[in-house]
């Protein structure tokens, strides 16, 4: 199986919580993840995520799942 | 109950080297000392004539060969059990690693497979020049295990990149 290190996919989560004013910390208590999962998937390391998942972050920042997740071409 | 088990092929594994350290010392005897060993065939086995009795020194050598090869398949079976074990013990069984292992212990277990094939020719060999019987039969569970061993190799496998798919999952 091969393993991509680098993803097309990139998670705004940073942006996000920048623009709502919110850490990391306090949105990982709202919606009742581990800082360590969240922070894996902010740094991009993530291989999947949960509906469950992004419902809940999409509930605490207001924002669409499309406001998280971005494809970009020139990263592959 | 992982730590009696690891204990207990621990143990297995000890008795298995002094097993082998004791063939090994008899294998030298019965080298270097032969006309000593005849007589007491003779008695033992109740054998008679030059030829039955030279077949059963041949047989008692060959045995005495086998079980170290043996021994070293059995240490590799135990010690690779063992870290498996280890592993399971704090919820990290399915690994690639893991899976390497069960491979190793497969080949292992075909190893004493072979040894024991040999070992049935030579007491195959040895009845019929002794007239003594040494029993051995041929039994498929070895083989049958040596199979399982790479199918579960291959699960493990799987597991292993099921369990590193779910360990980057949020």
């Amino acid at each position: 199986m091969p393993t991509e290190d680098t993803s097309a996919i990139a998670v705004r989560l940073d942006e996000l919580l920048q623009d709502r004013g919110m850490t990391l910390t306090e949105l990982s208590e709202r919606i009742g993840l581990t800082l360590a999962n969240l922070s894996i998937l902010k740094t991009g390391k993530a291989k999947a995520i949960r509906f469950s998942t992004l419902e809940a972050i999409c509930r605490e920042l207001e924002c669409q799942p499309g406001d998280l997740l971005e494809y970009r071409e020139d990263s592959q | 109950m992982f730590g009696t088990t690891i204990w207990i092929f621990r143990i297995a594994n000890w008795l298995n080297w002094i097993g082998a350290v004791l063939f090994t010392l008899l294998l030298a005897a019965l080298l270097l000392a032969s006309e000593h060993f005849y007589p007491a065939i003779t008695q033992a086995f109740e054998v008679r004539g030059q030829e039955a009795v030279r077949a059963v020194w041949t047989w008692l050598v060959s045995v005495c060969a086998i079980v170290v090869p043996a021994a070293i398949c059995i240490h590799v079976i135990f010690t690779r059990l063992i870290a498996l074990l280890r592993d399971a013990a704090i919820g990290q069984a399915f690994s690639e690693q893991n899976a390497r292992r069960l491979k190793a212990v497969g080949w292992a277990l075909l190893g004493v497979n072979i040894l024991d094939l040999i070992f049935g020719q030579i007491s195959v060999w040895a009845s019929a020049a002794s007239g003594e019987y040494f029993g051995w039969t041929f039994s498929l569970t070895g083989w049958f295990a040596v199979l399982l061993l790479f199918l579960l190799a291959k699960v493990f496998r799987e597991g292993a990149a099921m369990r590193e798919d779910l360990e980057g999952t949020v």
